[in-house]
């Protein structure tokens, strides 16, 4: 069971770090593109 | 391509909410409604999850076989974005597909890790695009990491097939191999339902990931554009 538990967490952390880390590489380019088309 | 960019990132928030549902009802069909396995027992709940996640790697790496194909055909940088991002997700998939297959090896086989033909070629498949991903952030100039990074693309994915069939090319593996023939899923019809909707539930998550990391590689691409518009 602990085997279990274990390959099923491990699935759901590292996918939702994942997310976390595209999300947050998501929002700073979209306020890079805000930014340097203000600038424009 | 600009039509289908439009579509995809509003339709995201509604693909996730299904994704999450789905994982919901397949997780509880698993442990709740498939039987048990006699010989494996409870390490054969890994399976659900392992086995569609290797398909999705598949999935993954053909995405970046046809863009990189793509790419050298047309040259069309659109491609390469869509090739980044198969090859990243696909690689996200394959690490969890071993992860998954360790923990599950160790109660089954008593050891994490064997070189096994599929397991080996498995591990390969991960070098390989591993190395793509590693190659592109290396070159500086665009156009050579696309043109490298295409021909690479291109050419591991020649590993896909060897995976799936190393268990009937290699007779002296111990991965198990279902044997599937004409109406026959090859298990009980109540694991072959809770296998499918763990498949449906990952292959939705897969596009919601797949759909950010390309939105991210096209916003990359627009900052670079707006960047070398403004230099004199």
């Amino acid at each position: 069971m602990d085997f279990v538990v274990a390959a099923y967490a491990v699935i759901w952390v590292i996918f939702f770090a994942y997310v976390f880390v595209l999300a947050r590489r998501l929002s700073a380019l979209e306020g890079d593109v805000s930014r340097l088309k203000e600038k424009q | 391509m600009e039509r289908l960019r439009s579509l995809a990132a509003p339709a995201t928030p509604a693909l996730a909410a299904l994704g999450a549902v789905a994982v919901a009802a397949a997780v509880w069909l698993v442990f709740s409604f498939a039987p048990m396995e006699k010989v494996m027992g409870m390490p054969q709940k890994i399976f659900y999850f392992h086995v569609p996640l290797a398909i999705l790697s598949y999935v993954g790496f053909f995405i970046t076989f046809v863009g990189s194909a793509a790419y050298l055909w047309k040259g069309s940088r659109e491609m390469d974005h869509l090739a980044v991002a198969g090859a990243e997700v696909g690689l996200l998939c394959a690490t969890l597909t071993l992860i998954t297959g360790m923990l599950w090896g160790r109660p089954i086989w008593g050891a994490y890790w064997t070189w096994d033909p599929r397991l080996t070629t498995t591990f390969i498949l991960w070098l390989i695009y591993a190395a793509y991903l590693i190659l592109r952030s290396q070159v500086e100039d665009e156009t050579l990491r696309a043109k490298y990074a295409a021909v690479m693309g291109i050419v591991g994915f020649a590993d896909v097939p060897l995976v799936h069939f190393s268990v009937k090319l290699w007779s002296r593996g111990i991965h198990p191999v279902i044997e599937r023939g004409p109406g026959d899923p090859g298990m009980h019809p109540d694991m072959f339902t809770a296998f499918k909707v763990s498949l449906a539930a990952m292959a939705v998550l897969f596009a919601v990931v797949f759909i950010l990391r390309a939105r991210v590689e096209f916003l990359r691409a627009e900052v670079e554009r707006l960047k070398s518009a403004r230099r004199p």
